[in-house]
């Protein structure tokens, strides 16, 4: 449950004299979508539906240092790359950005230092998210490449994710048998893996590659573990289409999703839209804000 | 009963002087114990990245005791107390120095490592091990040397101590 979960990142991460103050607006806690920590300045929870609560009056520098401390338990080396890009992913999957005086090398961010704001997003598993998708992905009992656009926080790698574990369980309403799916979980999001384990449920059958770049990933997964469905979030390079184009021809059926608000600005795409134009993906769905909810809209597939 | 007594005095003595020898023995064995320990931490540190209490917690189930009690000691302390590195590297030090033969040499240097374990990038982490090692094995060389020029004389000063004092006192 995501309070269990606040709870617990409440108690593991943040200072003693925080937590109390933290944790008296615990019945809060299961709204929670973030919180938000920034040195000098409110310490917020961001629930559901756009609402705040502010829970600490400002956050010191000491405060900030100490999460980070634990966060990284206390060993910034091993967190180098994480640091680099600006986020990393704790036991259950929560992923922590942050943000801070970027140290360069040669023109790029090396890593981050002098940590100033951490943004926790708490991961939540919704079993069922994408029952209705899933009709249509698995329509026949035959499996269609599937890729899912929507603007961020609209929940597609929530739905991915439960997509990905009907598939591999097995879909019971479709008299489907479970299938072998390799998912590319460059950054720890599908099944926020700790120490090798998914965190996350994503099915009995499914084999996660844990950090690693989707273009090395998938030709991986394909040469190794044998998986007759591939998924990948949100891709958008070169390399990531290249090494979907040699899945696809392996005959590997690939479910990914895309940053965008529909077809439209796939088409726009330089990378997406040839995928899309020469009809890779059978199903094409995307994911909007309506009336306070997230619906489910069909570009392309849509019949059953 | 006076026979019984003067033998106890020499026994004492005697154990009194072979145990101050032992010392200088064991202090050799337990620096290269600590050498060897954070060989290993360093190998699980560079080459898989391993956080600290991890590494601790891998490493723990490798080591002999009194260094695996320390190891055991940190990463428990870490995890479970929400302390940090620095604060448990603290508290395990007077494991150290209770258990072991350890020198003000060898303990300052494990001391002081622990106060940059885990801050920076790997290049500093290396360089943190580096001096850990360099101080390790001056404070071998000084233990051999100690045990060269005083093993045998506490051994002999035991026996021959103990033994002008049941003189003095018959």
């Amino acid at each position: 449950m995501a309070g269990e979960a606040v709870k617990e990142i409440v108690k593991q991460y943040f200072p003693q004299v925080i937590q109390q103050d933290m944790l008296r607006y615990e019945l809060l806690f299961e709204n929670v979508q973030e919180i938000r920590c920034r040195v000098e300045r409110p310490l917020i929870l961001r629930l559901k539906q756009g609402l705040e609560q502010s829970v600490v009056e400002r956050l010191t520098m000491e405060q900030m240092q100490h999460i980070v401390s634990r966060i990284s338990q206390g060993s910034v080396y091993a967190w180098e790359e994480e640091f680099r890009q600006g986020y990393l992913t704790l036991r259950g999957g929560h992923r922590v950005g942050m943000t801070g005086k970027g140290v360069l090398e040669h023109g790029r961010i090396r890593t981050l230092k002098q940590i100033s704001g951490l943004n926790f997003r708490i991961a939540r598993s919704i079993p069922g998210a994408a029952d209705e998708l899933v009709q249509y992905v698995a329509a026949g009992r035959k499996i269609r490449n599937t890729l899912l656009v929507s603007p961020p926080g609209c929940g597609k790698t929530t739905m991915l994710r439960d997509l990905i574990r009907q598939l591999s369980n097995g879909i019971p309403s479709l008299h489907m048998a479970g299938v072998n799916v390799g998912v590319v979980d460059e950054r720890s999001e599908l099944a926020g893996c700790v120490n090798g384990i998914p965190q996350l449920d994503v099915g009995c059958r499914t084999d996660v590659l844990d950090g690693c770049p989707k273009s090395e990933g998938i030709c991986m997964l394909i040469r190794s573990m044998g998986p007759q469905v591939v998924a990948v979030d949100e891709i958008g390079t070169a390399a990531d289409a290249a090494a979907l184009e040699t899945a696809l021809q392996s005959g590997i059926h690939i479910i990914t999703t895309a940053h965008g608000n529909g077809l439209t600005d796939l088409l726009r795409h330089p990378v997406l839209c040839p995928l899309v134009e020469q009809g890779f993906f059978p199903v094409i769905a995307s994911l909007h804000w309506q009336n306070g909810q997230v619906a489910l809209h069909f570009e392309r597939g849509g019949c059953l | 009963m006076k026979v019984g007594g003067i033998l106890l005095l020499i026994g004492a003595g005697t154990a009194i002087g072979f145990y101050r020898a032992y010392g200088f023995r064991k202090r050799i064995a337990d620096i290269i114990m600590l050498q060897n320990a954070f060989r290993l931490l360093e190998t699980e540190i560079f080459y898989t990245l391993t956080p600290v209490p991890a590494a601790m917690e891998l490493l723990e189930q490798k080591l002999p005791s009194p260094v695996q009690h320390f190891f055991h000691q940190v990463w428990c302390a870490v995890q479970n107390e929400q302390m940090s590195v620095f604060q448990a590297w603290e508290q395990g030090i007077v494991i150290l120095e209770q258990e072991t033969f350890c020198g003000r040499e060898e303990l300052g240097a494990v001391q002081s490592f622990g106060l940059s374990l885990g801050d920076g990038d790997l290049a500093a982490q290396q360089k943190n091990f580096q001096l850990l090692q360099q101080r390790l094995q001056y404070a071998l060389e000084e233990a051999e040397r100690e045990k060269l020029q005083q093993g045998h004389m506490w051994q002999y000063v035991g026996v021959c101590a103990s033994m002008a004092v049941a003189i003095l006192l018959c």
